[in-house]
C-alpha cells in the first residue's frame, strides 16, 4: 500500500508561506518527479511528505493511512539525501542496517539483508569501508541502499545526482530507473534537471514558488503546457516564445510576429483580433530552410552549435530571435540568410499578459 | 628542506631550555619527596639525596592523605561524569532544539563565565546552607555540596554546542527517517561525532573538578571531608610539618591528573587540533 496523497497542503516558516495549497495524488508504485527552479518548495514539499516538516494545514495519507501528525518513522519511508547524509562513524554495513537495528531485528537477518541489497548494488566489497574511505558515487550507491534494506512503502529522493559528474549522473539515472522497475516502490523524487525529470518520471509536478503550475505524463507536459512557465521550464533548447497579436487572416485567425509575418493559428474558437499574445514553437518543431518558404519567417544565422547528434540554430529575425533544432548535419554559417517554418500543428499560444496558455481548436 | 648542523644545535637547545623550564620544578618535587635530606618551605632538592619512601608513608599513615585522595578522586570522578552529561545534553538543546528563551539561557550561561568564582562564594554560601523543601536538611557538608556546583560549566556547555551546530542537519533527518528517537540521534548519532570535542571537555572538566579549592572551603567544614587541594594548603602553613611531607602529598596530588592526561591523551589532542581547523 503505497499510493501518497496530499490534500491542500501549505506550509508557512513563520510569516512566510512557502507553500500554497497543494494537492497531489502519487498511484501506487508510481515514480513522481517534483521539478522545479531553486526555492519553489521542492525539499519543503519532500519533507513534509517524510515527517520531517509538519504542515500548516491540510493532510497527507500514505497508503490508506492518514499520516499527517506522525514521525517520520511510522511513516514507513525511506529517503535518500542530496548530501547522502551517511553517519560518518558508521561503516557501510552498519550505515545501511541502523535502521534495522532500531527497529529490533536479529543481528543474522540484518546482515542477511543488508547482504543482499549490498550485492544488488555491487557494494559487497564496500561492506566494511566507512563513508570517507568511498568516492562520491559510492556514497550515493550506499545512501540508495539504506534506503532499499528497509523495503519501505515509499521511496523519497532530493536531488540524489546533484553532487555527481555529468557521466556517472546518467549512469545512476538509469539504475534509479533499473530500480524501480524491479522494486516497483512509488517514489518521489525532487531535482531541478529536467532531463532526470523526463527520463525518470511516470508523474511530473512542476512547482513555482510553494504551487502546483501543473500536473502530468512527461510529454503531456512537454506538449500540453499550461503556461509559459512549464512550457519554458521544459526542453532544452528552451521553446521559442515570440509576441505577436492576433489578427483576422480570411475567415481563420492568424498571429502577426514582430517583423509582420503571418502566421495561420487555424480556426481558433478564442481568437480575438488584436490580442497581445506569446506565440510558442519548439526549436525542433522550427523547420530551418536555405530556401525562401513561402509563410515563413526570415532570419539571419546568429551561432551555430552543433553537439554532434544534435544541432541548434540561433537566429536573428526582425525584432526577435528565434532557435531551431534538429538532428541532421548541415552546413550553416554564421550571417547566412534562412527562413523558418513553425509546424503549424506544434504552435502553442499564451496570453502575452497572464502567461496562460489560449487553446486551439487544433490543440486537442 | 635540510637542516644543517648549527641549526639542529639551536633547535636542540631551545628544545633542552623548554624540557627545564617545563619539567624542572617536577623534577625538583619528584627529588624532595623521595630524599631523607630535609629542605625548608620553598625549597627544593635538585638531586635525590639518600632515596626514601619514608615521607610519603608518612603523609599516607599520619596525615592520612588516603582519605583526602580518596575525597577527591570520588568528587573528580562523580563530578566529570555529571559535568559532561549535563554539558552534552544542554549543548544538544541549545545548538539544535528551538524553544521559547533559548537566547536567553545561553547568555545566562555566558555570564556566569564572567563572574570570578570568589563573587559567587558567598551566594554559594548561603543556597548551600538552604534547606531542601520536604527533606528538611542542606547538602552542607557532604559530597553533594562538594559535587553538584560544579556540575553546570559554561565552557564545556559552549565548546560542545559550538561542536554540536556543525554536525549537518541531515544526519539528524537521516536517522530520524531510519525511526531513530530524540535520545538515540543523541546518542547514536549527535555524541560519537563530537567524541573529541568530549575528550577535550572532560580533561578540562577532570582538571577544573580536581582543582577547586575555593568550593570545598566553603561546602565542607568536616575535615573528613577536605579534597586533596584544601589539605595541601593546610599542611603548607603546618609549622611543625616537614616540608618533604608536603612536597609528598604534592606528589599524591599530581598522579591523578598525569594518569587520566596520558589516558585521554589521543581524544585530547584530536579535540584541541579539530577545534582549530572547523570553521
Ligand atoms: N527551515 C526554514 N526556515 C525558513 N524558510 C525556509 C526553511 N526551509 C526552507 N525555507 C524557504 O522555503 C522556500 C522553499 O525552500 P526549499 O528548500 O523547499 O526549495 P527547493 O525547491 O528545494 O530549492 P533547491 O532547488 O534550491 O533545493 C525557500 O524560499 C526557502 O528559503
Ligand atoms: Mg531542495
Amino acid at each position: 500500500m503505497g499510493s501518497v496523497s496530499l490534500k491542500n497542503v501549505s506550509k508557512s516558516f513563520g510569516s512566510v508561506k512557502v507553500i500554497h495549497d497543494v494537492s497531489l495524488e502519487i498511484d501506487e508504485g508510481e515514480f513522481c518527479v517534483l521539478i522545479g527552479p531553486s526555492g519553489s518548495g521542492k525539499s519543503t514539499l519532500l519533507r513534509i511528505i517524510a515527517g520531517l516538516e509538519d504542515v500548516s494545514s491540510g493532510n497527507i495519507s500514505i497508503g490508506k493511512r492518514h499520516v499527517t501528525d506522525l514521525p517520520p518513522k511510522q511513516r514507513d519511508i525511506a529517503m535518500v539525501f542530496q548530501t547522502y547524509a551517511l553517519y560518518p562513524q558508521m561503516t557501510v554495513r552498519e550505515n545501511m542496517g541502523f535502521a534495522l537495528k532500531l527497529a529490533g531485528l536479529p543481528k543474522a537477518q540484518i546482515n542477511t539483508k543488508v547482504t543482499e541489497v549490498a550485492r544488488m548494488l555491487e557494494l559487497d566489497q564496500l561492506l566494511e569501508r566507512l563513508p570517507k574511505e568511498l568516492s562520491g558515487g559510492q556514497r550515493q550507491r550506499v545512501s540508495m541502499g539504506r534506503a532499499i534494506v528497509r523495503n519501505p512503502s515509499v521511496f523519497l529522493f532530493d536531488e540524489p545526482l546533484s553532487n555527481l559528474d555529468a557521466k556517472l549522473r546518467v549512469q545512476v539515472r538509469g539504475e534509479i530507473a533499473d530500480l524501480h522497475r524491479r522494486l516497483q516502490t512509488t517514489s518521489v523524487y525532487v531535482t531541478h534537471d529536467q532531463v532526470e525529470a523526463m527520463t525518470l518520471g511516470q508523474k511530473i509536478v512542476v512547482l513555482k514558488d510553494g504551487r502546483v503550475e501543473q500536473v502530468g505524463k512527461p510529454l503531456e507536459l512537454y506538449d500540453d503546457p499550461v503556461n509559459t512557465f512549464v512550457a519554458s521550464f521544459l526542453g532544452t533548447p528552451t521553446i521559442n516564445l515570440i509576441e505577436a497579436e492576433v489578427t483576422g487572416l480570411g475567415d481563420a485567425c492568424a498571429a502577426r510576429l514582430p517583423d509582420g509575418t503571418l502566421t495561420p493559428l487555424g480556426q481558433s474558437n478564442g481568437c480575438t483580433t488584436g490580442q497581445k499574445i506569446l506565440f510558442g514553437i519548439r526549436p525542433e518543431h522550427a523547420r530551418l530552410s536555405l530556401e525562401d518558404q513561402p509563410g515563413a519567417i526570415r532570419a539571419r544565422i546568429h551561432a551555430v552549435e552543433n553537439t554532434g547528434s544534435d544541432m541548434v540554430v540561433f537566429n536573428d529575425a526582425e525584432g526577435f530571435r528565434i532557435t531551431s533544432a534538429f538532428k541532421e548535419q548541415r552546413t550553416l554559417e554564421p550571417g547566412a540568410s534562412v527562413s523558418i517554418l513553425p509546424d503549424p500543428a506544434k504552435i502553442r499560444i499564451f496570453d502575452a499578459a497572464t502567461g496562460k496558455r489560449i487553446r486551439r481548436s487544433e490543440d486537442a | 628542506m635540510k637542516t644543517t648542523f648549527p641549526q639542529k644545535l639551536a633547535r636542540g637547545a631551545v628544545y633542552a631550555l623548554l624540557l627545564i623550564v617545563f619539567c624542572g620544578p617536577f623534577w625538583g618535587i619528584l627529588a624532595t619527596a623521595f630524599s631523607k635530606t630535609t629542605v625548608q618551605p620553598g625549597q627544593l632538592l635538585l638531586w635525590p639525596d639518600q632515596p626514601t619512601l619514608d615521607h610519603f608513608i608518612y603523609a599516607w599513615t599520619e596525615v592520612k592523605a588516603w582519605i583526602y585522595l580518596f575525597n577527591s578522586l570520588l568528587v573528580v570522578a562523580i563530578g566529570t561524569v555529571l559535568q559532561t552529561t549535563v554539558s552534552a545534553l544542554a549543548a544538544y538543546a541549545l545548538a539544535r532544539k528551538k524553544f521559547r528563551g533559548a537566547a536567553f539561557i545561553s547568555l545566562a550561561i555566558l555570564s556566569t563565565m564572567m563572574l570570578p568564582d570568589e563573587v559567587i562564594s558567598i551566594p554559594l554560601y548561603l543556597i548551600l546552607h538552604q534547606k531542601i523543601p520536604l527533606l528538611g536538611v542542606s547538602i552542607y557538608n557532604s559530597y553533594a555540596a562538594l559535587i553538584l556546583p560544579l556540575v553546570g560549566w559554561a565552557f564545556s556547555v559552549f565548546l560542545l554546542t559550538e561542536f554540536m551546530k556543525a554536525v549537518p542537519r541531515d544526519l539528524e533527518d537521516a536517522a530520524r527517517v531510519d525511526g531513530a528517537n530524540e535520545i538515540q540521534i543523541f546518542l547514536k548519532v549527535i555524541v560519537p561525532l563530537v567524541k573529541p570535542a568530549l575528550g577535550t571537555t572532560t580533561i578540562f572538566g577532570f582538571l577544573m573538578i580536581w582543582d577547586q579549592y575555593l568550593l570545598p572551603l566553603i561546602a565542607v567544614d568536616d575535615r573528613s571531608l577536605y579534597t586533596i587541594p584544601v589539605v595541601l594548603r593546610s599542611l603548607r602553613v603546618d609549622e611543625i610539618m616537614q616540608q618533604n611531607i608536603f612536597i609528598a602529598v604534592t606528589v599524591i596530588a599530581t598522579v591523578p591528573c598525569i594518569v587520566v592526561y596520558l589516558l585521554l591523551q589521543k581524544q585530547f589532542n584530536r579535540g584541541l587540533m579539530s577545534g582549530a581547523v572547523k570553521g
